[in-house]
């Protein structure tokens, strides 16, 4: 009944505001360039824009009911498709651009007096010993007279300057290349002084440096294990403990493929840590594959510890050919709590 | 005296029965609070500010939570003292054993990030059974860092040429003009520092996004944020976008008010997860709060939502010589009387 009152007030505002425009507008000299959408809508309300002499345009704004119900079963559909792959080999797109340069660093531009703005400029997050670290600032706007940068530690403590020096530049751009020293380890803050206008000001990042405590030295044989690829990664680990590798596999014109995970408890000395591509994210690529991008992490083993990384001798280690339909087809299984998530959003969609 | 111990006992046990969604005990996880940086709680303190910092409407329909000090960093002492703690107190009276929902607010989510990445490890080495973590409830979520931590660093470290506009939305957001002694979990809060913390779980639990693009500041720290924001984190952030960007939804076919129409939304999500929620009034406090604030529409689409001619339409009545614009929003029943917390719990329960 309410809805009924409702229809018949917004009606009669349609034709009041459609006379009213009938009595002042100019004549057609365009025409439609969308159909009208015929769709089973909630009609609320209608806003008229009527210009003071040539009305020509009324807004109609309509409302589509949603239930909530109706988002969490959009939702838990996206997470049963997710499950329907193994979390250790994820497909990749070139569109998937943070997976596949997991070490990018995001300049954070702060704004300065009179429209001017200045940015910390670095080519990566985390290094790894003896990679020397190449700090820019790039100012706009603004002309600068000198620029330093320093480096601490962030760690508890950290106050002790690891390294100071004088920026070199012009024309808006700074920067330094600075040599790594055994004692970098850990988080580290990066200071950015400089001044104009008779004024100095401060900007500050954080980037991770890291004393390698594993090297991936390179790759064996791959082969066939049921529906996987199975990669072993060859490490030499000088620090013991639980360990997590990602790496992104390639086509050999550098097509994306997967993000590949493995995980293990690693002994100190030369072992061996598998990485797995599951068949069904093979199928469209054929061989040889490249291994690459290589995130190599030294997980915490207790809380209050912090994540350490390993690096990589090489940027990329070639595979060679493999023969994809030598895998087997069993249909990926989702482990028992993914099986209770799921079901706990179907439930929340009242399916 | 039989008779009302048993009303007693029912009425706690109904009580029990209501901390709970979809039937799982719920553990609050909460957010940055900024007085802490001068504060400094320890101990009982920070217990109580958990409390106060939930109790609109989160606190009584919670069985635990986990509360930590916003002057400490996340992986040092937030860990180490408070969040190792109950997590072996969740395990050892087995309170996640057949699954637990978390409902994170704002920094909680990248504290919780931390968690799902390594509470199985830290379990398992000290002989205790993980926690079955079955969903988290991410309102607010800064897992993507937040802009506004970057600039309070700059802030702290002297302000000579900055931007007088940039050190009023600082103080705005944290009460007053940060010092350099002291910035705590800001430093994790960094867009680049967030964004590599436990990047990505092997945990595959489901996160689930509310996110809002309200204002507590008069719009004042929206002017350093890219995109919509909610007044202290962009949408890249709340929406749990893969990548840092401008965006003006969580979605690409929906704006944060319902409007249907193509908008710059992210093109990807972090690992699992999804944005569910969003809401053009809410500001990033009010997510958690108990008054609604303005009408709630779905942050993801069925795909005949993208169709272009259901987005939104024009025509042209020739004969009368006016055309119509039509705008065609999807709002969440009843969200106009009810806040975005209890839509979300009273659907799971």
């Amino acid at each position: 009944m309410k809805y009924k009152k409702l229809a018949i007030t917004i009606t009669l505002l349609v034709v009041a505001v459609g006379y009213g425009i009938y009595r002042y507008t100019a004549e057609p000299t365009l025409k439609p360039s969308l159909a009208v959408a015929v769709a089973p809508v909630d009609l609320v309300s209608v806003q008229s824009k009527v210009p003071s002499m040539k009305p020509k345009q009324i807004t109609v704004v309509e409302k589509l009911p949603l239930s909530i119900s109706d988002s969490f079963q959009l939702m838990a559909q996206a997470y049963a498709s997710d499950l329907t792959l193994p979390a250790y080999s994820i497909p990749l797109s070139a569109n998937d651009s943070t997976l596949l340069n997991p070490n990018a660093y995001i300049p954070q531009a702060v704004l300065l007096q009179d429209g001017a703005s200045a940015s910390i400029v670095l080519p990566q997050y985390r290094f790894s010993f003896p990679e020397p670290v190449v700090v820019k600032l790039e100012v706009k706007g603004l002309a600068v007279n000198g620029a330093s940068v320093s480096l601490r530690s962030e760690l508890a403590g950290g106050t002790e300057v690891l390294v100071a020096k004088t920026m070199l530049g012009s024309d808006g751009e700074w920067a330094i290349t600075l040599d790594a020293e055994e004692d970098w380890d850990g988080p580290i803050e990066i200071s950015v002084t400089f001044s104009a206008k008779g004024k100095k000001q401060t900007l500050k990042t954080g980037i991770e440096y890291s004393h390698p405590t594993a090297t991936i030295t390179g790759v064996g044989d791959i082969r066939a294990e049921g529906s996987d690829m199975l990669i072993p990664v060859k490490v030499d680990v000088e620090l013991a403990g639980y360990y997590r590798l990602r790496a992104n596999l390639y086509t050999a014109d550098k097509q994306p493929i997967a993000l590949l995970t493995g995980s293990d408890k690693l002994t100190q000395g030369s072992v061996v840590l598998d990485l797995k591509a599951y068949k069904e994210v093979l199928a469209q690529y054929k061989g040889p594959y490249v291994l690459s991008t290589f995130v190599l992490e030294r997980r915490p083993a207790v809380p209050g510890e912090l994540t350490q990384y390993g690096h990589s001798e090489e940027p990329a280690y070639e595979l060679g050919d493999f023969a994809v339909e030598s895998l087997s087809d069993e249909p990926w299984q989702p482990d028992e709590q993914e099986m209770q998530r799921l079901e706990f959003l179907q439930q929340m969609a009242g399916d | 005296m039989k008779k009302s111990l048993f009303l007693l006992l029912a009425g706690l046990l109904t009580g029990a029965a209501q901390a709970s969604v979809g039937g799982y005990p719920v553990v609050l996880v909460h957010g940055f609070q900024p007085d802490n940086l001068q504060s400094k709680p320890t101990g009982e303190k920070v217990s109580e500010n958990g409390g106060q910092y939930w109790a609109q409407y989160w606190r009584d329909r919670a069985d635990e939570r986990i509360d930590w000090p916003s002057q400490e960093r996340i992986a040092n002492k937030i860990t180490s003292q408070y969040v190792w703690p109950k997590l072996q107190q969740l395990s050892r009276s087995g309170t996640c054993d057949s699954g637990c929902v978390f409902v994170t607010h704002s920094t909680g989510d990248l504290v919780m990030r931390y968690i799902i990445d390594n509470q199985a490890l830290w379990l398992q080495n000290a002989g205790l059974k993980p926690l079955n973590i079955v969903a988290t409830f991410d309102f607010s979520g800064a897992g993507g860092g937040v802009e506004l931590a970057d600039l309070a660093a700059n802030v702290a470290s002297g302000s000579g040429l900055l931007d007088s506009t940039l050190k009023l939305a600082v103080s705005l957001w944290l009460g007053e003009l940060p010092s350099s002694s002291n910035i705590g979990v800001l430093n994790d809060l960094r867009v680049n520092t967030a964004r590599q913390l436990a990047a990505f779980p092997d945990s595959r639990v489901p996160r689930l996004r509310f996110a809002g693009a309200g204002s507590d500041f008069l719009g004042v720290t929206g002017a350093f944020l890219p995109g919509e924001d909610d007044g202290v984190v962009a949408s890249h952030s709340s929406c749990g976008a893969a990548s840092v960007g401008s965006y003006n939804s969580c979605s690409r076919s929906v704006a944060f008010d319902g409007k249907l129409t193509s908008t710059n939304g992210p093109s990807g999500f972090m690992p699992y997860h999804y944005p569910m929620l969003m809401s053009k009034g809410y500001s990033h406090g009010d997510t958690i709060l108990n008054s609604a604030k303005d009408e709630v529409t779905s942050a993801n689409s069925r795909a005949n939502y993208l169709n272009g001619d259901n987005l939104q339409f024009s025509t042209y009545d020739e004969k009368r010589g006016w055309w119509i614009f039509s705008s065609r929003y999807r709002l969440v029943s009843n969200s106009n009387k009810t806040s975005m917390s209890a839509l979300v719990y009273q659907a799971a329960n």
